[in-house]
């Protein structure tokens, strides 16, 4: 009977996904942050196969109106259509979606292959972190944020601290003192804003007010092209791309374990990387299966590496694996070091329930691609009405009743509106939301526990380890950025 | 240093901390901000420029939808989630979907006030979500609703 309703809610999850990927607007982390509350009524591992099959199908679900229409369903997706439209316009619609899809899969599977054999060894070498290590690695992953967020480095670690700031929000348990909260709201904050609230808000809520703010313009397949088999997919396809699909993959992986980096980033490296190595790179971005091979083995190959530091460490790789956070704090489960340790039967199961995902991804959508091409005409216009209800299911059931987390949710729906529009981006606030308390505790301990003296964060080995990474990933920051603008500043004078 | 962790004001040091780092980037952010703007030979605050809003964005859906989404909220508790929830989805079903044309209402456009298929679809949509979400939380899975 488990075996059946983790199966079936698998299932769901990758259908729910797919739609949630394939409709413009409408994102991975969306389908995750709403769905969860349903988890409310299930144990950790039924929850886990909803979770993930709405995680890989929301990203796999992205490159068909990509291919179709040329509009990106989801970030990660935004380099699929560079070749795979052209190639639906020349007749070959169907090929280029099923070069896509099987090139999702190799992207899963290896992902999860990385995931399996890292994370185990990563964990056991982070359970000999004492608080200083663990405070160190969290600051290194807001570095990481840091130096990745391409030209706007220092929004990012802004928008990073910000959430940090935000975490501390109620009470200190160490000597039960409040601070930064208002006296009219002792009683609501007293434990802070609640993450659920925080994330449906940030990732739902943002996100209907800006595609109210664009009128809910519905896609329509009728505009574009049909789904034409004028030339069919064959595994020869594949033939010379191998070493394309290996990179690929792995380059997806390797930005999915780096904190804060989405699936865009992820598509455009390994993009860029495919067209660097390229025998006939002019031909990339007119139909060639190079391209739509990269994009689409990268932006799923995100989805187990971003695991990775989630299961070993305790930290997110992206905004996805930032929400199913919420889904292991709704089961009073800690993610981190002792997770594979004390949950080897879970973690067993995840590894399971991201095999079966992405083989239901595979199959819901490689057969039956002409009929779920048609998703893209689903009018986002009906579909938001009934995301607000299921925010506000979620956001209220939380903590079994109470009206003020429902109004954070538009409190940081409005937020998320607005950093959008200041250029502040929100995945390093949502991490630093999520590790803000955790970073203060590990601190407050590593002072404790070394007589209040700084100087304990420079004496461990491992810490200093930590500290060469942080400084180096802040080099390569300052080193591509200024990169960045030489290349402007050439492009300018050109 | 000790002395900044005193039991009275401990809860006090981290938070004050990652102000500081906020100020210092806040800082940081301006000069930026400064340098590129002396670079490019515009105004510091630009404001006949900014557009915070997209050019000819739908005033009428955004500001809608934040109403509705306040009136909501306000309702759910005097109403209950059921009623509250039809009656919302159905106008926010309404407001997205353009069943009611509310520009032809006001006499901001011609043609026809209602579209009666849209309205109907607004309507069944209303319903049939309502109540299998209040079905399925409320009474399958016994999840508190409003």
């Amino acid at each position: 009977m488990d075996v059946l309703l983790n199966f079936g809610l698998a299932v769901l999850g990758v259908v729910v996904g797919i739609i949630f990927g394939a409709i413009p607007g409408m994102t991975a982390t969306m389908a995750v942050a709403v769905f969860l509350p349903l988890t409310y009524a299930f144990d950790l591992v039924p929850a886990l196969f909803l979770l993930l099959g709405l995680y890989v199908g929301g990203i796999s679900g992205g490159l068909i109106p990509a291919i179709l229409i040329n509009i990106p369903g989801t970030p990660s997706s935004v380099c699929t259509g560079f070749d795979g439209h052209p190639m639906a316009r020349r007749g070959e619609g169907e090929r280029a979606l099923k070069i896509g899809i099987t090139s999702s899969l190799i992207g899963g599977l290896m992902s999860l292959l990385v995931l399996a054999l890292l994370t185990p060894p990563l964990a056991r070498l982070a359970i000999k972190f004492s608080a200083v290590e663990k405070f160190l690695i969290i600051l290194f992953a807001m570095t990481v944020i840091a130096a990745l967020s391409k030209g706007s480095m220092t929004k990012g670690v802004f928008a990073g601290f910000l959430g940090v700031l935000l975490a501390l929000i109620g009470e200190f348990t160490n000597n039960n003192k409040m601070r930064m909260v208002p006296d009219m709201f002792k009683m609501q904050l007293r434990g802070g804003f609640e993450l659920l609230p925080v994330l449906i808000g940030l990732f739902a809520i943002a996100q209907m007010f800006q595609e109210a703010e664009k009128g809910m313009k519905s896609t329509n397949l009728n505009e574009g092209v049909d789904v034409s088999n004028a030339v069919k997919f064959s595994l020869k396809d594949f033939k010379g791309q191998g070493v394309n699909l290996v990179r690929s993959g792995l380059l997806g992986t390797l930005m999915g374990i780096l904190p804060g980096v989405g699936g865009s980033a992820a598509s455009l490296i390994a993009y860029s990387q495919a067209k660097s190595w390229s025998k006939h790179p002019e031909k990339l971005g007119t139909g060639a299966i190079e391209g739509l091979v990269a994009s689409e083995t990268s932006n799923n190959g995100l989805t187990g590496g971003a695991l990775v530091p989630l299961l070993s460490l305790g930290i997110p790789g992206d905004s996805t694996t930032a929400v199913l956070i919420g889904a292991f704090m709704l089961q009073g489960i800690q993610v981190g070091p002792l997770f594979i340790q004390q949950n080897p039967a879970t973690w067993n199961w995840i590894l399971l329930a991201l095999l079966l995902c992405n083989i239901l991804m595979f199959v819901l959508m490689f057969f039956p691609i002409k009929h779920i091409a048609k998703i893209v005409n689903i009018k986002s216009c009906r579909l938001y009405p009934v995301i607000v209800l299921m925010c506000i299911v979620g956001a209220y059931a939380i903590r079994s009743g109470n009206m003020f987390d429902v109004w954070s949710l538009l409190i940081f729906g409005i937020l998320a509106y607005v950093f959008g529009k200041i250029g502040l981006p929100t995945a390093p606030f949502l991490i630093g939301f999520i590790l803000g308390g955790d970073l203060e505790k590990y601190f407050m301990s590593a002072m404790n526990g070394n007589d209040y003296n700084l100087l304990c964060f420079f004496q461990r080995p491992i810490a200093l380890v930590i500290w060469v990474l942080i400084i180096g990933f802040l080099g390569y920051a300052i080193w591509d950025n200024s990169k960045g603008k030489r290349m402007e500043k050439a492009g300018m004078k050109d | 240093m000790k002395e900044l962790f005193k039991f009275k004001t401990m809860h006090l040091v981290f938070p004050t901390i990652i102000g500081c780092i906020l100020l210092i980037l806040g800082i940081a952010l301006i000069i930026q901000r400064y340098r590129l703007c002396k670079k490019q030979g515009t105004p510091f605050f630009n404001f006949k420029n900014f557009h915070f809003f997209e050019p000819g964005y739908d005033k009428l859906k955004l500001y809608g939808s934040l109403v509705l989404f306040i009136g909501y909220i306000s309702c759910l508790e005097p109403m209950g989630f059921l009623w509250a929830s039809i009656l919302f989805v159905f106008l926010f079903n309404v407001l997205f979907a353009e069943s009611i044309n509310l520009k032809v209402l006001f006499g901001k456009a011609e043609g026809a006030i209602v579209n009666a298929k849209s309205l109907l679809i607004s309507v069944a949509v209303a319903v049939i979500a309502s109540t299998f979400i209040w079905w399925l939380f409320g009474i399958v899975f016994n999840i508190t609703l409003p």
